[in-house]
């Protein structure tokens, strides 16, 4: 019997909300626990005797060893190698897939996000940024969908950098089909993370969620290019309630949710990869000791 | 290093003020209630208690499922030490930050001109380190000084029981009339905050006021009446916005003085 085979036993009964079954394990420090009753989300579900519980338990486990046999790596809240930046966000998902290399180094990263339907001055900016942030060592976080995050990712690769794709379905698949090379190649040479199971396919839920997680995973969000209707002006709206510092990019005043933000706390209006930088280092410097001023 | 200023100024973003006294909130505790009632189903429950906190305080809401409900379990109960420590440090700068602006309300809501001892509602779940006495002594500076461990949980009761008992918690100093800031991190029915404010007075405490972190908030209530309130409670705090300026007993003082300005102003036309 495992942790994790029981958290995705947990998650995998009928009617149960993951966010309670989150909050549950996270409280009570183990899925096996949850699991074998006691708890109050054990009341709401299957009810069911241990026997069929640890059955359920290593049914589990062992689709997690055949994802793992495929090179997927799912990763509980209970785990060391979980996003310990990920885990201070009431967003957390209870775990992570993963397709390729974790680094602790993470923690320090900027999500850059924007628009699909990017105009190419906004690719080159997130292009652009996205190096410079390479350039400076700090990884590079989005969501893989077309134009804007496209434009983040590719630069990230191509000045050498960490890149991170947080995408809005399960690892099973792309979207759009198009990304599905660059898909794979973050795959290799950086990370691909789902907070789906592998087959989830794309829906109107899932990118707001990703979004949420995106934001959780990075230290800081970027927004180039955003109308109002987007999943870049969500992730800043969730950054901020995840107490997470968000960098508007100058141009993107020309939109009114933008003017708004802007006077937010926690809101930063940049016009260069400098600012952009010179802004983000005392946030990722830890803060350890708390001084009055 | 970090300052207080910075650590705090993420928090502006999605602290919630809890709603001074008012038709539609509990004069004890401050959370919602129907229209009519002056207190709460559970605060009029601990009225059985020998004795209780002559204030509570409560920081902000601590809405179910929100961020500030997560961090307050969060630093105790998340798996990465480093996720604890992000977010003690984190609460630690807010509760560092309202003390320093509004402790001064707190005692003059008890008539204490001062509050010499600092202590913490323990933990029922036996951690060997509890964090919330870390955070009072490692990260507050203002607490660290004054801060006593006087209270240990008493082993008998089983430790998800809420209700509220004499002898929840136990002591083995003698106080003697000392005021006793007692912090919680999050208030949800009160059991546990006043047995232990019932436990310090028996000790020997003089006032005993409860600031805690969090005001435990369901949006979302089974009953349609309640429901309601406290939508209407949630609206109305957030409409008010969150401001290190004010606390839901400075605000309750203006509104006492505006409307006996008021008053005044009425009589003297009348004469």
């Amino acid at each position: 019997m495992t942790e994790r085979g029981a958290l995705l036993a947990l998650l995998r009964s009928p009617a149960q909300r993951w966010r309670a079954v989150t909050e549950e394990v996270e409280s009570a420090g183990s899925a096996l626990a949850v699991l074998h009753g006691g708890a109050p989300v054990q009341m709401s579900l299957f009810a069911p005797d241990s026997t069929d519980a640890d059955a359920l338990a290593m049914d589990a486990e062992q689709q997690i060893q055949a994802w793992e046999e495929e090179g997927l790596k799912f990763v509980t809240l209970l785990d060391a190698d979980y996003p310990s930046q990920l885990l201070t966000v009431h967003q957390r998902p209870p775990f992570l897939m993963m397709r390729g290399t974790p680094d602790e180094g993470d923690l320090r990263g900027v999500a850059i996000v924007g628009t699909r339907a990017a105009s190419s001055e906004g690719v080159q900016s997130a292009y652009q940024l996205a190096a410079a942030l390479a350039g400076a060592r700090v990884p590079v976080v989005s969501g893989l969908a077309a134009g804007i995050d496209t434009g983040a990712l590719s630069g990230a690769l191509s000045a050498g950098g960490r890149a991170v794709a947080v995408i809005g379905t399960g690892l099973h698949h792309s979207y759009p089909k198009q990304n599905a090379d660059l898909q794979d190649r973050i795959g290799r040479v950086g990370l691909v993370i789902s907070q789906f199971l592998p087959d989830t396919p794309p829906t109107k839920a899932t990118f707001p969620m990703r979004n949420a997680v995106m934001s959780g995973y990075a230290a800081a969000t970027v927004v180039v290019e955003a109308p109002y209707k987007s999943g870049a002006r969500m992730q800043a709206r969730l950054a901020l309630e995840h107490g997470r510092r968000v960098f508007l990019l100058e141009s993107l005043l020309a939109n009114d949710w933008a003017q708004t933000y802007a006077k937010r706390p926690n809101t930063i209006v940049v016009r260069s990869v400098d600012d952009v930088l010179d802004h983000i280092e005392p946030i990722l410097a830890a803060d350890n000791d708390l001084v009055w001023a | 290093m970090a300052t207080v200023a910075d650590v705090t100024a993420r928090y502006e973003n999605f602290l919630i003020p809890v709603l001074s006294s008012r038709d539609g909130v509990c004069a004890t505790c401050k959370r919602s209630v129907l229209s009519g009632w002056s207190g709460c189903y559970q605060c009029g429950r601990h009225q059985a208690l020998p004795h209780r906190a002559d204030v509570v305080v409560p920081i902000a809401l601590a809405v179910e499922h929100e961020q500030w409900t997560h961090e307050l379990s969060g630093y105790k109960n998340s798996s990465s030490l480093d996720a604890r420590r992000s977010m003690a440090i984190g609460i630690g700068a807010v509760l560092w930050r309202w003390l320093d602006a509004h402790e001064t309300c707190v005692q003059d809501a008890v008539g204490s001109s001062d509050f010499p001892i600092v202590t913490a509602v323990p933990s029922t779940r036996g951690r060997a380190q509890h964090p919330l006495p870390h955070l009072l002594t490692e990260i507050v500076k203002p607490t660290a000084d004054r801060y006593a461990d006087l209270l240990r949980a008493n082993t008998s009761y089983s430790p998800g029981s809420r209700d509220a008992r004499p002898d929840r918690y136990l002591t083995d100093t003698r106080l003697h009339g000392e005021s006793v800031l007692l912090i919680d991190d999050q208030w949800t029915s009160g059991g546990h905050a006043q047995s232990a404010a019932c436990a310090l007075k028996l000790a020997g405490a003089g006032q005993v006021a409860v600031v805690a972190l969090g005001r435990r908030f369901d949006r979302y209530p089974d009953r349609d009446d309640y429901r309601a309130a406290a939508e209407a409670y949630y609206r109305a705090a957030k409409a008010q916005g969150w401001s290190w300026t004010a606390c839901c007993m400075c605000d309750q003082a203006r509104a006492d003085l505006a409307s006996s300005r008021h008053r005044t102003a009425a009589e003297s036309v009348i004469r």
